[in-house]
């Protein structure tokens, strides 16, 4: 194996193996901890959600918490705990989608660019015009065309996200393909498909993994910023985004709506950071990682 | 040197005409028919008669095709027409120029801000390593790249504006309306800046030139600010350099919180309004910001540092 790329496979054979790691790391443990219950919360979010998260109840506007309403309520009656475990599910879905839809593009541009000498220009000089726009400056015009729809919201994300990916992607590519395994099983006959996805792309799943945890957190502050913008999944579902937004106006009367939406993101952000960042010392254990 | 000079600059041509092809897809996919937006606004009228739409989509080349309308676009963008705005009727290039400045203003408070705590914290935290200070910085980057802007501004609010009562909620007019932006602006930027500070400055503690100014038999205040400091600051401040850029596509949301009138909030507005137009100058502008702060961070990373392998810029 290549000393200067760890496959994660290796590293992670067994449940066994697996626990051993954790047990040495605190901060990945308690990163995982709080993704998987932020996870768990938002899906469960029937279960756990006292109120159904669209119900108003006039009579109780700005509540403080009671029992019957942990957080009060908001300027329509409604529970803001109950708002605030639902305002996961829309934002972490498209999160979760457009990840996978970067990470996809991202292996396709960037294997394809560290591969072949000839693509790589080509492609990398797209890549730089894609980051040469603020992400959120080219997610805008997405959604002035699209609509705030998930749809829409989804496309606002990929189309500058994915460049970020084709980088990493590329810059793991070149530094495998020169390794032995590559050249030995090009001399065996192999062809070029077979090499990038049996033998470069499992050995680049350590640092795809890592910027795409990384990558989650990033595309969690794009959703809740445009859902604060008001451009976001329309009211009134609740988002995160969307309840911080009202909230913004109400700061004086209810200032819970805006601070448990901003928790919740804040909590994910973090612990999407400290397992990317651990992930990275895991794979280089050399480097130093200043999370973006 | 100079090859490598003409090669950047030469390297921003396809990018600057890859912006130019996608903030024209964008606009030429937007709903509503340009003619008709930019004739309500020449005329201010709601309902231009069908005849000046026909007669404006001809002028405007909308009824060539599409590559055609690209280099026709093109061309009137070159001349720095941008159209006008369909909600203000002004041409969208003085919008422009009128938010530009506060936008700058935003940016460089928010630069300077993070320079003057970010630098300090990382030099600290680097020179006790594991310290107290160290632990602090520590948590700080995590917790400060973990928070969205839009958040940070709410607990600023909470805090200073209605608890504390001491500085304006939102608007526009002294320097009093720009702390809390600002500040806003620099707290991501300094949990980079001295997670970055802390270690090029480990790295430079690391050296040769150290060991030796340490064996010269120099105090450790001494080679610190003598010696280290000074080599550690160049990769940090090249870093930041390139930020700026970034600072602008921050202040998308931070201007729209505290209500200034910068390019920022322009650009919400836009999109609110489907106000294509000025959407478009906005794209443009920004991306080439974007383009120059980079061009510029590389030049002077080239001119200070000659001995770098241009590949890896």
């Amino acid at each position: 194996m290549d000393a200067g790329c760890v496959n994660l496979q290796d590293r992670f054979p067994t449940l066994r193996g697996i626990m051993d790691v954790l047990r040495g790391n605190v901060t990945l443990t308690a990163g995982l901890v709080i993704f998987f219950t932020l996870f768990l919360i938002t899906i469960l979010a029937p279960v756990i959600a006292p109120h159904d998260p669209a119900e108003q109840d006039l009579g109780n506007r700005f509540a403080s918490p009671t029992p019957e309403y942990p957080l009060g309520t908001d300027q329509f009656g409604r529970c803001i705990f109950s708002r605030t475990v639902y305002g996961g599910q829309i934002s972490l879905a498209i999160a979760v989608i457009s990840t996978v839809a970067c990470v996809l593009i991202g292996i396709l541009v960037g294997m394809y660019a560290g591969y072949y000498p000839r693509l790589d220009a080509p492609l990398m000089r797209m890549t730089d015009i894609f980051l040469a726009f603020p992400a959120i400056v080219l997610a805008l015009p997405i959604i002035a065309i699209v609509g705030p729809t998930p749809l829409g919201i989804i496309l606002a994300i990929l189309l500058p996200g994915w460049a970020k990916f084709a980088r990493v992607i590329r810059s793991s590519t070149l530094s495998v393909k020169s390794s032995g395994f590559v050249e030995a099983s090009k001399a065996a006959g192999a062809t070029d498909t077979h090499i990038l996805f049996r033998h470069i792309l499992p050995n680049c799943y350590g640092p795809i993994i890592e910027i795409a945890t990384l990558g989650l957190g990033s595309k969690i502050i794009t959703i809740t910023s445009l859902g604060f913008l008001g451009l976001g999944v329309q009211p009134p579902i609740p988002e995160w985004g969307t309840m911080i937004n009202q909230g913004l106006t109400m700061l004086e009367k209810a200032p819970m709506i805006a601070l448990s939406a901003g928790s919740m993101i804040v909590l994910f952000v973090l612990a999407t950071n400290l397992i990317g960042s651990e992930l990275r010392k895991i794979i280089d254990p050399r480097s130093d990682t200043i999370v973006i | 040197m100079n090859a490598l000079v003409v090669n950047r600059v030469l390297q921003i041509i396809p990018v600057l005409i890859g912006i130019s092809v996608i903030t024209f897809i964008l606009i030429a996919l937007a709903p509503g028919d340009p003619a008709e937006i930019s004739l309500r606004a020449i005329l201010d009228t709601d309902n231009p008669s069908p005849q000046a739409i026909s007669l404006m989509r001809a002028e405007m080349g909308l009824d060539q095709p599409y590559h055609i309308r690209y280099f026709i676009w093109l061309s009137r963008v070159l001349q720095g027409d941008l159209g006008y705005s369909y909600i203000s009727h002004k041409s969208t290039i003085h919008e422009i120029l009128y938010a530009l400045p506060t936008t700058f203003y935003l940016a460089t408070l928010a630069m300077a801000i993070s320079i003057i705590v970010g630098i300090p914290l990382g030099i600290a935290a680097a020179v006790r390593q594991n310290g107290l200070i160290d632990h602090v910085c520590r948590l700080f980057s995590v917790v400060g790249n973990a928070t969205p802007e839009f958040f940070l501004a709410i607990l600023l609010l909470l805090f200073f504006s209605i608890q504390l009562k001491i500085l304006p909620v939102a608007g526009s007019g002294g320097i009093q309306y720009f702390i809390l932006p600002s500040l806003v602006l620099a707290v991501g930027l300094i949990a980079i800046t001295s997670r970055l500070m802390r270690t090029s400055m480990l790295d430079v503690l690391e050296q040769n030139y150290i060991l030796t100014a340490r064996s010269k038999g120099l105090d450790r205040g001494t080679i610190i600010t003598r010696h280290a400091i000074k080599n550690a600051l160049l990769p940090v401040l090249t870093y930041m350099g390139t930020q700026f850029g970034w600072l602008f596509g921050g202040a998308v949301v931070v201007e729209s919180i505290f209500a200034l009138p910068g390019i920022g909030r322009l650009t919400v507005d836009a999109v609110n309004t489907r106000d294509i137009m000025v959407l478009q100058g906005c794209m443009i502008t920004f991306a080439i910001i974007f383009v120059v702060v980079n061009l510029a961070v590389d030049m002077s990373y080239i001119w200070l540092n000659p001995a770098i392998r241009y590949d890896e810029v």
